[in-house]
């Protein structure tokens, strides 16, 4: 993956990620308890470690990213330069104080995707462990992108939010899809949206991260979701969690 | 008498081995066991024990799916024995099951179709994107007892409403169920449109589906 700055303004792509997926991911990725599925049911992990097999060679991983300034904040809109916008409580609250807006797409592409579809008719044990390591790498794909955002950020002295999906309590699908790519303008590393705003390929994330002087973290994806209590993905989302800590 | 061999049909559910449930319904039916028996006596309980221990977070999603698909290697072997002896596993029910237009969204819609035929309902799985009307017009044509219908997110499971009122507009309601799920449905969601139930996962929708056909 180049390691440059982030430029300002037009939309970039990074591509040629080496994601680093492990059984233990793609266990999570289905919903599972990694460790308990260690303890009792070697054939799922048989299984994960297929998927893994046949899977890897399947992603296509890429990010398209813009970088814009933030020039204002009014009425629940973070007015951007060019005169883009992101609305709704959560963004205002987050990139209140933010200097800049990254406007990010994530996305595996759409080859691993057909194979799940093919495999779910034959042997659904194995295509949902595909379905799972497809989670579990467009995951990790946000994660290291929202690092590579991270140490740019630091590298200017800055500091960066927590990243911020449309979905998320506070920010309304609707509304945030149609900025996030309103803003990438066509460029959103080959995710199209749909008239329901599902993006397609499936596995693909769209995120915001503020940079900026006297932004702070504030919170865990997980502190965003009105699933939090009874999500079985949960332990995923540590996982993730503690892994950007702890880099 | 069989215990033994109940009891092993039931650990391979458990266990999600399909080629040790192919092997030990072929020994049930030589030790003479009826099939309907192997299958109430010995893969049923197997299942139950599996979604007990999904209920309480013991077991997950990859153990109901192999449980799923050992369940279909063995009642694959059991069911022409049946036939032959003119007995015949009581189906439960006919579902037509689909994730709703504007949605491609597969996984746990498939995985309700799996528990659901494994646990012995006639299940017809129509895919994703599937448009409202298609829901009506093939449950008409099967003779549906129950149409279930997914969605991943808040921006297409609006299109669950739709399905309910095409169902309504080809007078199969309320005689043909509808059942909807899916990470952002919630029981409110269901009865605000006029569906019969939410499940909140695939055992939720087996049990879901049971109690509306009083089964
Ligand atoms: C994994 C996941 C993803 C993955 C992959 C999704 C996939 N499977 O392809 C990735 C990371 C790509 C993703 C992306 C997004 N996600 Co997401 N995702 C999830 C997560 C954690 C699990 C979903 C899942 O696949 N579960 C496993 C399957 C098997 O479960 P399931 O589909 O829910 O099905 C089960 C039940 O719902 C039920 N069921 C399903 N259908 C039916 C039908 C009937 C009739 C019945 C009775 C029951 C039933 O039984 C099934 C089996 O047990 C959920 C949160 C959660 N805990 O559910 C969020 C969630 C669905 N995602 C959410 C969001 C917002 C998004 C994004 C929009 C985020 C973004 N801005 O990028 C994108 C959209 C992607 C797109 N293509 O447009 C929100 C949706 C909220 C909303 N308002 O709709 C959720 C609920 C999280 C949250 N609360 O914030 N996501």
């Amino acid at each position: 993956m180049q390691r440059e700055g982030m430029a300002a303004g037009s939309v970039q792509l990074l591509q040629d990620w080496r994601l680093q997926i492990d059984v233990d991911m793609v266990l999570r990725g289905q919903g599972a308890d990694a460790g308990k599925m260690r303890a009792r049911n070697a054939r799922a992990v048989a299984v994960a470690e297929k998927a893994l097999r046949e899977g890897m060679g399947l992603l296509d991983p890429r990010v398209a990213y813009r970088r814009l300034a933030v020039h204002a904040v009014r009425h629940e809109r973070v007015l951007l330069e060019g005169g883009g916008a992101l609305s709704g409580p959560l963004v205002t609250r987050h990139l209140g104080g933010a200097q800049w807006a990254v406007v990010a797409v994530a996305t595996i592409g759409a080859r691993l995707e057909a194979r799940i579809s093919e495999t779910l008719k034959e042997d659904r044990a194995l295509g949902l462990a595909l379905d799972g390591l497809g989670t579990a790498a467009v995951e990790a794909l946000a994660a290291a992108a929202c690092g590579h955002f991270d140490e740019v950020a630091l590298r200017e002295e800055l500091r960066s939010t927590t990243p911020l999906s449309p979905g998320m309590s506070g920010w309304k699908i609707e509304a945030g899809q149609k900025e996030i790519f309103g803003l990438l303008d066509g460029g959103a590393a080959g995710v199209r949206l749909s008239a329901c705003c599902l993006m397609t390929p499936r596995k693909s994330l769209s995120l915001v991260v503020g940079l900026g002087k006297e932004v702070r973290m504030g919170g865990e994806v997980c502190d965003f979701c009105g699933l939090r209590e009874t999500c079985r993905h949960r332990k995923q989302y540590e996982a993730l969690a503690q892994a950007a800590r702890e880099k | 008498m069989h215990d033994d061999l109940y009891l092993a049909l039931r650990q391979c559910i458990i266990d999600g081995d399909p080629e040790q449930a192919i092997e030990l319904c072929q020994r049930a039916l030589a030790a003479g066991i009826a099939a309907l028996d192997a299958i109430n006596e010995g893969l049923v309980p197997g299942l139950n024990h599996v979604g007990e221990q999904f209920a309480q977070g013991e077991m997950f999603l990859p153990d109901l799916v192999m449980a799923g698909e050992a369940m279909k290697a063995a009642t694959a072997i059991l069911e022409p024995a049946m036939q032959k002896a003119g007995a015949r596993r009581e189906t439960l029910g006919k579902v037509v099951l689909g994730t709703v237009q504007g949605d491609i969204h597969e996984i746990g819609k498939t995985l309700v179709g799996t528990m659901l035929s494994a646990s012995g309902f006639e299940v017809h799985d129509l895919g994703v994107d599937v448009p409202f009307e298609t829901f009506a017009v093939k449950a008409r044509e099967l003779n549906a007892d129950v149409v279930g219908v997914s969605a991943l997110l808040t921006t297409t499971m609006t299109g669950q409403k739709n399905v309910v009122e095409a169902l309504e507009r080809h007078g199969l309601r309320p005689r043909v169920k509808i059942v909807v799920g899916g990470a952002p449905v919630t029981r409110s969601w269901g009865e605000e449109i006029g569906a019969d139930g939410y499940g909140e996962d695939a055992l939720a929708a087996v049990a879901l589906a049971k109690t509306l056909l009083g089964k």
